[in-house]
């Protein structure tokens, strides 16, 4: 397992980050760090506050992630949280993530398990998911109250993607017919995705050569779930409560 | 003179004259600002007629709640009357067979006109004093000896009607907690409409709305939000229309957003006005949510704890703080400093030994917001807005204090045991909300979430422009 460095030099141009900015947020070099990662022990400490400078999810920055969807790390985070400290929670962890009783058994069983000091992969009987073993902070934090509101911010929208869906709205009010898109990257568009604030825009606009060559290639548009939230859209497809939330990351919408 | 003014009025009745008697009791109308008072027979007790008082407000007081409340002197019983007395608006307060009081009571319902600028109307039946002012020790310029107790009553003004709020939805039809959706903002009405039938929908989306268009006028009418949309004009102007949009560009440098919403107090005040006509959980939760959407379309980002339904605060482990709830409390509890703390648990949703643990700061004059130390985040202040129902509990409990020269002015219920409070609250009979376990935060959900500006709105109110989602719950 490896740090996406492409993926970090990228973002760091996209969103303007000296190196000496990337070192202060973090305590690594840019160069440094796929050094570090090579080994195959990565600091979450580490892989986190990059994530939050780069406003990525930290399974965005995985780059051999076998199953990226699958799940996110912070979401593993929480399990183990779960597992230690709060078995109070399994019920509400289990909604925040659509899990079905099932899958969550499954996972508090294998952690529970497992050993505790080494990096993992567990294998199911569909799917790959990757374990990183948090440092003893993030397992036993001894304030609960700071863990639940560092796990929000994971996977509520932060300030950043609200900047960014407005922008999607905006372009959607604008331009309704589909000549014109907001344009993002694969990373912002599945993390907006993912919250399921905004859906690959089914259009035939074309990112200008500048953008794409940046990476910033996909167009997006809202989701339709969300413009029924905000009073914009029309109710959705009652078909769709047959897919498993957790899918719509990568249904195309509208199919 | 209008009633209200101090004023001590004698009816001199030496005849003893049944229908004067029958008049005085028939005139008891706590609606018309006026009541009748029953002097105990046999007591000499200043204490016992100010348990009378209270009585006669329609406290439930013995002398088992008069020891465990704090009210075994005649200082702190006609504190609580003359505060009960101030707060419901009361003018006249008549006193049949004053003749039977003792010099000291009659001395403490002198007090009582004058302290709660009433007028006490006595009625008495016996020979007459050589001086009415000093037998009350009232100041002789406001005593007046009259026969006719009729005239004097004559002009009783009714109280104004209790504004109740219409057109909402039967909380019956709202789903249950369970079967609400656990979705943030994004899915929460879409999963709303996927998984609840018709009715359910209906009646929750009603509520949903109600957040949204709260969340539309109070972001209208809020300075600093406009002030802050001013910051984003200029920037708006550059960019042609057909310019594609590059969301990582306007996550970059020099961008002029985020702004954080510093108007903290404000928000916390809004986000809990939500739960002040909230009939249950979930209807609170599905207007959280569609304030939440109200507010991105304008602009603004609202964040709240992820998981609302497990959270605690008003509106989901406070209960609604109903005219009928007030005056549950208030039969059970004759002291206003107990009433409110029980009122205070019931509104902020914290547990009743903790409204005793924390500072909570008399309601300021002109203001419905309750500042306090329960539930703030970080060990902040959180502001709670207070409804109309608990308003009458809070100053009268700052009135007693006031009176009783209470040490702490600063905090209404710092003289009080958290087992006390504990039993006020268990006296009323009242269900206070879902307890919730040491390991659960501390700060409730209002005071917990946050706002940031995140660009130009989608949606201007005022009269013309688009309603995206028509209000349906007045």
């Amino acid at each position: 397992m490896g740090i996406d460095s492409r993926l970090v030099v990228e973002r760091c141009a996209q969103l303007g980050i000296t190196d000496k900015e990337f070192f202060d947020a973090t305590g690594v070099f840019p160069a440094e760090m796929e050094q570090d990662t090579q080994s195959g022990q990565v600091s979450v400490d580490v892989l986190t506050r990059i994530a939050e400078l780069l406003h990525l999810l930290p399974s965005d920055l995985i780059a051999d992630l076998p199953s990226r969807s699958a799940l996110d790390l912070a979401d593993l985070m929480l399990v183990e949280f779960a597992v230690a400290n709060a078995p109070h929670l399994h019920d509400g962890l289990r909604r925040l993530l659509g899990w079905t009783p099932y899958r969550l058994g499954l996972t508090l069983a294998l952690l529970r398990i497992l050993p505790t000091s080494a990096t993992h992969r567990l294998g199911t009987m569909d799917e790959w998911w990757l374990i990183l073993e948090p440092t003893e902070d993030r397992a036993h934090p001894h304030d609960r109250e700071e863990y639940a509101t560092w796990f929000a911010a994971r996977i509520a929208p932060d300030p950043f993607d609200a900047i960014a869906l407005l922008r999607v709205l905006r372009v959607w009010l604008w331009q309704p017919v589909g000549l014109h898109a907001a344009f993002a990257s694969p990373a912002l568009l599945e993390r907006l995705a993912s919250r399921h604030l905004a859906v690959a825009a089914d259009t035939r606009a074309r990112a200008p050569r500048m953008l794409a060559e940046n990476g910033v290639e996909v167009p997006v548009q809202p989701h339709p779930d969300l413009l029924f939230a905000l009073g914009l859209g029309e109710p959705p497809d009652d078909t769709r409560r047959l897919y498993d939330a957790s899918q719509l990351v990568a249904v195309n919408w509208p199919p | 003179m209008p009633p209200g003014d101090g004023m001590l009025t004698i009816i001199h009745d030496p005849e003893d004259d049944p229908q004067i008697t029958r008049d005085a009791l028939a005139a008891h109308n706590p609606e018309h600002r006026q009541i009748t008072v029953h002097p105990t027979a046999g007591t000499e007790s200043a204490i016992v007629l100010g348990a009378d008082v209270l009585a006669a407000l329609g406290c439930s007081i013995t002398q088992h709640t008069t020891r465990r409340q704090h009210l075994g002197t005649a200082l702190h019983a006609f504190a609580a009357a003359a505060a009960w007395l101030l707060v419901d608006g009361i003018e006249v307060v008549i006193v049949p067979r004053a003749h039977l009081l003792s010099p000291p009571a009659r001395h403490w319902l002198s007090r009582l006109a004058t302290t709660a600028h009433l007028r006490v109307v006595a009625v008495w039946h016996g020979p007459a004093p050589q001086h009415w002012a000093e037998a009350f020790r009232h100041p002789q310029h406001l005593v007046r000896e009259t026969e006719d107790l009729n005239g004097v009553l004559a002009g009783a003004r009714p109280r104004p009607p209790v504004a109740h709020s219409v057109g909402e939805p039967m909380p019956e039809a709202l789903p249950t907690l369970a079967e609400l959706p656990h979705s943030g903002m994004a899915r929460f009405r879409a999963e709303a409409y996927r998984t609840l039938d018709a009715t359910q929908f209906a009646a929750l989306d009603a509520h949903y709305r109600y957040g949204l268009h709260a969340a539309c006028q109070w972001l209208g009418g809020h300075e600093l939000y406009h002030t802050l949309v001013r910051t984003l004009a200029p920037a708006a102007t550059q960019r042609r229309p057909d310019e594609p949009v590059c969301l990582a560009r306007a996550l970059g440098r020099g961008r002029p957003v985020p702004l954080r919403w510093s108007d903290t107090a404000g928000l916390q005040a809004f986000l809990s006005g939500l739960a002040v006509t909230s009939p249950v959980p979930a209807a609170l939760i599905a207007r959280v949510r569609g304030a939440q959407a109200g507010m991105l379309l304008h602009g603004v980002l609202l964040q709240v704890p992820l998981d609302l339904a497990s959270a605690h605060g008003p509106g989901l482990t406070g209960i609604r703080v109903t005219e009928q709830i007030t005056q549950r409390i208030r039969r059970a509890l004759p002291n206003p400093r107990f009433a409110a703390a029980v009122a205070v648990a019931a509104l902020t949703g914290a547990r009743p030994s903790d409204v005793a643990l924390n500072a909570v700061a008399p309601l300021p004059r002109h203001s419905s917001d309750l500042v306090t130390e329960l539930g703030g985040w970080s060990a902040s202040k959180a502001v709670y807005r207070v409804p109309l129902a608990a308003e009458p509990l809070l100053r009268a409990a700052a009135i007693f204090c006031a009176l009783t020269r209470d040490p702490s002015p600063g905090s209404l219920f710092a003289a009080l045991h958290p087992d006390e409070v504990n039993a006020a609250a268990a006296a009323t009979g009242l269900s206070l909300g879902r307890p919730w376990s040491a390991g659960e935060p501390s700060h409730a959900w209002h005071a917990a979430s946050a706002a940031w500006l995140v660009g130009e709105p989608l949606h201007r109110t005022g009269p013309g422009t688009n309603d995206p989602l028509p209000v349906a719950v007045s």
